[in-house]
């Protein structure tokens, strides 16, 4: 397997195991729902919390996506 | 990359600035120079502004202009801070006043044309750099002698591992806000990119039969230049409402959200407070009543 080669395999496996935050994300917003259903007057703060929860939540995946932009341009230039 | 004559040799967009009054520095230093100046001037004007308005006791009415808006952000972060940090943070308000300005003209700072902010790593850095000085000193504020004890708890043995996990804060907060960048201007640039060639592919024979075409026509991406720009302006803008503005706001909140926490953990918990002392226990009953 050529240098190039492993470098798409390794940026590809690194933005995979990124993805997998989605689950977390899906959960915030799951019980975010549900607390605004069952209390609607505190939907805003809800809503604002839940958007900040899934921010910190999505850097996780940001880090891999860095990692992975790395591993293409710049480990790649160097091989 | 934006190619550009200058005294018959041609250099890059960002060589350009970079080389800008001679200076030779990084492009995008100019760029925060340029946002720190726009925003230093803006916060002048309207404070001889409001001064002015409260010396002709302007405050006895609704205000309007820009001044409402000045006073709606002045309460938004004073807001923030109260509400996030509580007591003896109050004149954090004007520290985040700045640092919502900066960030989110920085993080937007790529749509005027001129070299990105954060997508150069050494922003963010500097600014998680300034948040991580901020957090040691509320430490040393609120704790004093006390604050190095936290380098050896619960034992000695942990010291090595605390001292790597103080740096935390500045390595999430600063790849967060890069990532976050940078991650938006690959995609956009990559949609640009397929829309650019898409566009020149279908519209490329108009300049044939416009008599415009002065390349050759095995050289896609002159000959057909000017169709190039039919497909891509409506996705860019969408594009850049969510990567850029909404991005931008919800990435500067979180970075002043986590900013204002960690310092507001330096200040140590009240005590509960003894029974005796306590307002919701009724005393108890004695003898000569």
């Amino acid at each position: 397997m050529t240098t190039i080669g492993m470098c798409a395999l390794a940026a590809a496996i690194a933005v995979a195991f990124g993805c997998l935050s989605a689950i977390g994300e899906s959960l915030i917003i799951c019980h975010a729902i549900d607390g605004m259903a069952r209390n609607p007057e505190m939907q805003p703060k809800l809503q604002s919390t839940m958007i900040i929860g899934v921010a910190l939540d999505e850097s996780t995946a940001i880090y891999c996506l860095v990692i992975a932009i790395l591993i293409l341009f710049v480990t790649t230039s160097m091989a | 990359m934006n190619l550009v004559v200058v005294d018959d040799t041609t250099v890059d967009f960002n060589y350009k600035i970079a080389h800008m009054f001679d200076w030779s520095i990084d492009a995008p230093l100019y760029s925060s120079l340029m946002i720190m100046a726009i925003v230093a001037v803006l916060a002048i004007i309207v404070g001889i502004w409001a001064r002015v308005a409260y010396k002709k006791k302007a405050y006895l009415k609704r205000s309007k202009g820009f001044l409402f808006y000045a006073e709606w952000y002045y309460e938004f972060c004073q807001g923030f801070v109260d509400k996030n940090m509580g007591e003896g943070f109050t004149l954090f308000g004007g520290y985040f006043m700045c640092l919502f300005a900066y960030l989110f003209v920085a993080f937007n700072w790529g749509l005027t044309g001129m070299p990105s902010v954060i997508d150069w790593l050494a922003a963010p850095l500097s600014l998680s750099l300034i948040m991580f000085v901020l957090i040691q000193i509320q430490g040393v504020r609120f704790n004093h002698w006390h604050y190095f004890h936290r380098y050896v708890e619960p034992i000695v043995a942990f010291l090595p591992v605390n001292l790597i996990t103080m740096w935390s804060p500045i390595i999430s907060t600063c790849i967060r806000m890069f990532g976050n960048c940078i991650a938006g201007t690959i995609i956009i640039g990559l949609i640009q990119w397929a829309l650019s060639n898409a566009s020149g592919a279908l519209f490329g024979s108009l300049t044939t039969m416009a008599q415009v075409n002065y390349f050759p026509s095995w050289d896609i991406t002159h000959s057909t230049v000017w169709t190039q720009i039919f497909l891509a302006p409506l996705p860019m803008g969408v594009l850049n409402i969510y990567f850029s503005l909404f991005s931008g706001f919800v990435q500067t909140t979180v970075f002043g959200f986590l900013n204002a926490l960690w310092m507001a953990q330096e200040r140590p918990m009240e005590e509960e407070p003894k029974l005796a002392e306590r307002q919701d226990v009724a005393p108890k009953a004695s003898l000569a009543s």
